[in-house]
């Protein structure tokens, strides 16, 4: 499977994605009553995510959370239990309670599929984020089975629209396919003139390029615009939502050995931890990615950053400007934290000549289209003179040194980049990330473990609340 | 959008770049025609109507040139009003949340400028911002070059710069496709993940880096459609060919830094954690402020604007190294100090011991190990009284305990903590904080009424419907689930039909013709009908349209036989 194959972005975008969003989701139902519960569900999760708590109630004391510091935390259920309870009990005015039922037997069990419906609500507060967490998760179970299903179904998403899309009147064929953005064909997205847009993906071993490509011949002119919902396209669109169900009935089938695999934790321990730095609000877009992988401590460390072992975020929310609040579904054990990937810091270094004396020009380490760095070779920027400093570029030096554009690809689909992308792939700098082990914290720029200190594990103990609730007062 | 679709997230960890991303619709006037054809007759009947209808719209798609939305602006490198910024040849760059915005409009009109932004990103020294430039703000007229004058309907900053310092370090018509990228990324680990699905982001980098330590540096974004002609010209454009000297003076300054950051810096290709070292003033070709002063203005808008400060950190990893941690040494008193990482190990440089940092523990004055927090409440007899209280953002995992029903008032979550008799108020007041959340919310305590209602009165119904056919005649003939599924009158009609269907199977079939209608059995009465027609239930017309049809049918087979 080639990422860059603009065919597979279609089927991710029109089919893998929502498949997973639409497991996510809550069933919309025709019952008035059920509508009503299902907003109350809703409206109570968000309280299990402590949306709308004011902050004095989740730190009550400042010193709980200085300026400059994180603190990790158990969100205890009962709490919030009980600030549901308070909300149940708004306009409450006869014996049959907050929920509505005169046997204590009855209200009892609706209580319980409260906490249970509430259990599952509270995973879902952001589809989007559940659905690209379990995607992930089901191809880092297993990689080759996730995409040879995803592979074969796209084959199929693919030939049947086109099927239909050859159905309709050649005059439309081309609207169409822009309107719905049903796949170009490969023979499209091989053609490099320098009007196209170009992009590739950077990582430490390996590139993914994808071609945005805008084609001049598809580009209309003004008066070449053609009717966009005629039947045909209200016709093909309907088609296509038929494709796309059934091609997601296949992804099922072919992927059930891994979805049994993936069970979600439903009501188990929330954690998460509050940060209070202005970090939060100079880097916004901090990326946190969290693991369980208790066995993982000292040398081992590193293996524990695993896709596979991954705890589900469950919200990431700015309390303030300097405050952010993050809460995972279970307790990781490994923490990561990173520069923000798109603010991430592009730069370059200077030669230093011996003697005191630094070249004229700056340079960046050349790296290829793999994203490797070429030790050998450098691009060399030249300063521009007259403004006393050393700090005009000449950013079209980059263009001399670009090779990318000369070699020949692993794919015809995947083109080369030319301008600010390139600059932007040799400018950049690994970002730094912070790392929370439980038994360790470190900080590092990516590999070098230079600064670690141990945490007091003994610490971290569990003791029962000695907390007795008084008998009931009956309502007083 | 040119990007259809939008290709999916990249790995978590990888970047995907872009040299561009334009919109789908460039600027300019396009033509929408809409056509509508009518039939010349319906049933016979002459419509006299046209067959066809034909209409021409104009749609201008134009992006401000004045302003762009401030929520757009994703986040600036180095941050706005940042003090201590390490000079590290980090270039400065905005990133914009708007996929497309460098490319919705054009410098002008030439070829060249197709891919290249409409905006600049300068940095401009203080000195020469001082001497040289001027923000004007509250303009309500400005020319863009080419496009005439033009009123504009709000207000809008307006960078006066002198054209010698534009020309100094503002960008070559050359340069500017390289100032500008798109990138994706995967939203997934991120706090707006869902508002941006698609990880997208635009951004603007400076041609020039902010190279001198404890200097005041202006960020200036500005739209330079129509001012090409400003532009440096690439042939004019002198470049440092000589060796540039060290300065000494810098260096001692920053070798304090180094010691601050000692064992810290083994990146890989990563120079960023070692400052560089320039003098402060290059004399080769220098223009004096003086120079540059004396040139014309030129009057570009002020798309966004900041400031900051270089100095000797300030950057992400430094802020991220200041967190700090409390250290635990047995010998000291409980709370223990707070302090950086690196402010600890720098001490001896020997690894140490920490305590968790847990939100609420015994490390922290006045809290308590399980996280309570030794505090005061103010009771309705107007007494203040010590207590104990926790948030939910506790540092101990607690067990989930179900209640059987919920609280029904504050006092019932109360709790009494035996050994010191404190009162332990977290439930009661999480109770408390919930009511009023609640009743912050009209659309809640709405639907939380409308639910209850509903479901009382589907009991009540429930209860009635199941009293009503128990009484009848006919409480042997429906099943259990109908009851709650379909209406009173579609469980009558079909149970009647049961019944009176059910004696004729044993009369045999060649007997079975006749002319009369087998009618319900004694009990069935007419009075007993006429209070169908009094339910007034909430049902299913469809299904209702269904079942009559079903009975007549099942009554007229009846008849025929």
């Amino acid at each position: 499977m080639t990422e860059g194959d603009t065919t597979m972005s279609e089927y991710h975008t029109r089919v893998v994605v929502p498949w997973f969003v639409k497991g996510m989701s809550r069933t919309t139902t025709d019952d008035a009553e059920e509508a009503a519960w299902n907003f109350i569900i809703e409206w109570l999760g968000q309280l299990r995510t402590l949306v709308g708590v004011p902050f004095p109630y989740i730190v009550p004391h400042e010193e709980m959370l200085p300026n400059d510091s994180i603190r990790f935390f158990h969100i205890d259920r009962n709490w919030i239990d009980a600030m549901i309870d308070g909300a149940l009990s708004t306009g409450v005015l006869d014996s049959r309670g907050a929920l509505a039922d005169v046997d204590p037997e009855k209200r009892g069990e609706l209580y319980i599929e409260l906490m249970e419906a509430l259990n599952e609500q509270e995973l879902i507060m952001n589809p989007f984020r559940t659905a690209l967490a379990a995607h992930d998760k089901a191809r880092a179970l297993n990689r080759s089975v996730f995409e040879d299903a995803v592979s074969i179904a796209n084959q199929n998403f693919k030939q049947r629209v086109e099927q239909e899309i050859s159905k309709i009147p050649e005059q439309q064929r081309s609207m169409s396919n822009a309107v719905m953005g049903v796949a170009k064909s490969e023979d499209s997205a091989t053609t490099t003139s320098a009007s196209k847009q170009k992009a590739t993906s950077v990582q430490q071993t390996k590139s993914n390029t994808y071609l945005a490509g805008e084609d001049k011949e598809n580009t209309k002119s003004p008066t070449q615009l053609e009717p966009m919902l005629s039947q045909n396209n209200h016709d093909f669109l309907k088609k296509q939502i038929e494709i796309s169900r059934d091609v997601q009935s296949e992804l099922t089938a072919k992927m059930s050995g891994i979805l049994s695999q993936m069970t979600m934790i439903r009501g188990g321990l929330l954690t998460g931890f509050l940060m209070r730095s202005t970090i939060v609000r100079d880097y916004p877009g901090l990326e946190i990615q969290a693991y369980d992988a208790p066995e993982c401590v000292g040398e081992r460390r590193e293996e524990g950053f695993d896709e596979g072992r991954a705890v589900d975020l469950i919200r990431v929310a700015r309390l303030s400007e300097t405050i952010l609040l993050c809460i995972f579904n279970g307790v990781p054990t490994h923490l990561r934290m990173k520069e923000p990937s798109e603010g991430i810091r592009l730069g370059l270094e200077k030669q230093d000549k011996g003697g005191g004396k630094i070249d004229p020009k700056l340079y960046v380490k050349y790296k290829n289209r793999d994203g490797m760095i070429e030790d050998d070779k450098t691009i060399r920027i030249s300063v521009r003179a007259g403004t006393g400093d050393v700090s005009v570029l000449r950013m079209r030096d980059f263009k001399f040194g670009n090779d990318w554009v000369n070699k020949s690809t692993t794919s015809v689909s995947i083109p080369n980049l030319e301008k600010g992308g390139f600059v932007a792939t040799q400018l950049m700098q690994f970002p730094y990330q912070q790392d929370f082990v439980y038994d360790s914290i470190r900080q590092q720029p990516i590999i070098d473990s230079q600064n670690e200190s141990i945490v007091n594990v003994d610490a971290i103990r569990v003791e029962d609340s000695s907390v007795i609730n008084r008998p009931s007062s009956g309502g007083e | 959008m040119t990007i259809q679709p939008i290709p999916p997230s990249p790995d978590v960890g990888t970047i995907r770049y872009f040299d561009s991303i334009k919109p789908p619709l460039t600027q300019g006037k396009f033509l929408v025609e809409t056509k509508q054809t009518f039939p010349t007759s319906v049933k016979g009947v002459n419509t006299n109507l046209p067959e066809e209808i034909t209409k021409n719209e104009y749609i201008q798609i134009e992006g401000s040139p004045y302003q762009i939305d401030p929520l757009t602006i994703h986040s600036r490198t180095p941050p706005k009003n940042e003090q201590g910024v390490k000079v590290d040849l980090s270039i400065p760059k905005i990133v914009f949340q708007s996929k497309t915005l460098p490319w919705e409009r054009k410098v002008n009109d030439e070829e060249h400028y197709d891919n290249c932004p409409w905006m600049s990103l300068l940095l401009i020294r203080d000195d020469e911002f001082e001497n040289c430039c001027e923000i004007l703000e509250g303009q309500k007229q400005y020319t863009i070059p080419g496009k005439g004058n033009s009123n504009i309907p709000f207000e809008i900053r307006v960078l006066s710069i002198k054209e010698g310092l534009l020309k100094n370090i503002g960008p070559t018509a050359h340069d500017l496709p390289y100032l500008a990228h798109a990138l994706q990324v995967n939203p997934k680990d991120k706090e707006l993940c869902g508002n941006d699905e698609d990880g997208i982001f635009s951004v603007i980098i400076s041609n020039r880096l902010p190279s001198e330590i404890n200097t005041k540096y202006h960020a200036c974004l500005v739209s330079i459609e129509g001012h090409a002609s400003s532009l440096p010209i690439e042939d004019a454009v002198q470049i440092l060919t000589q060796d540039i000297e060290e300065n000494p003076q810098m260096i001692e300054k920053q070798g304090q830094k180094i010691d601050l950051k000692v064992g810290l810096d083994h990146g890989v290709h990563r120079i960023t954690s070692h400052p560089i070292q320039f003098p402060l003033h290059i004399p080769e070709t220098f223009q004096s402020i003086q120079n540059l002063k004396s040139t014309d203005d030129v009057k570009l808008i002020l798309l966004d604007y900041w400031t900051f400060n270089t100095g000797d950190g300030g950057d992400f990893e430094s802020k991220i190294k200041a967190i700090k941690f409390r250290q635990s040494l047995a010998d000291k008193d409980k709370v223990g100090d707070l302090d950086s990482l690196a402010g600890f190990s720098l001490e001896d440089g020997e690894q140490r011991t920490y305590e968790p940092a847990l939100l609420g523990s015994d490390m922290d004055p006045d809290v308590t190990v399980n996280s309570f927090l030794y505090t005061d409440i103010v009771e309705h007899d107007g007494i203040t009284r010590p207590c104990l209280y926790r948030g939910p953002c506790i540092a101990v995992p607690t067990y989930h305990d179900i209640k059987e029903e919920p609280y029904t008032n504050s006092d019932d979550a109360r709790g009494l903590e035996p050994s010191t008799g404190l009162d332990v108020i977290h439930h009661s007041s999480a109770f408390e904080l919930g009511r009023l959340l609640a009743l912050s919310d009209p659309k809640f305590i709405e639907t939380l009424s409308r639910w209850r209602r509903l479901r009382l009165k589907k009991k009540s119904l429930q209860l009635y419907r199941k009293n009503f056919l128990d009484k009848s005649h006919l409480s042997k003939k429906y099943d259990i689930e109908s009851v709650d599924k379909l209406p009173l009158q579609s469980i009558l009609q079909k149970a009647i039909v049961k019944e009176t269907a059910l004696p004729l199977k044993e009369v045999p079939p060649d007997l079975r013709f006749h002319n009369e209608v087998p009618l319900p059995p004694d009990g069935t009465t007419d009075d007993f009908l006429d209070k169908l027609s009094l339910e007034r239930l909430q049902f299913d017309e469809n299904t209702m349209l269904q079942e009559n049809l079903r009975v007549q049918e099942a009554y007229t087979r009846g008849g025929q036989l």
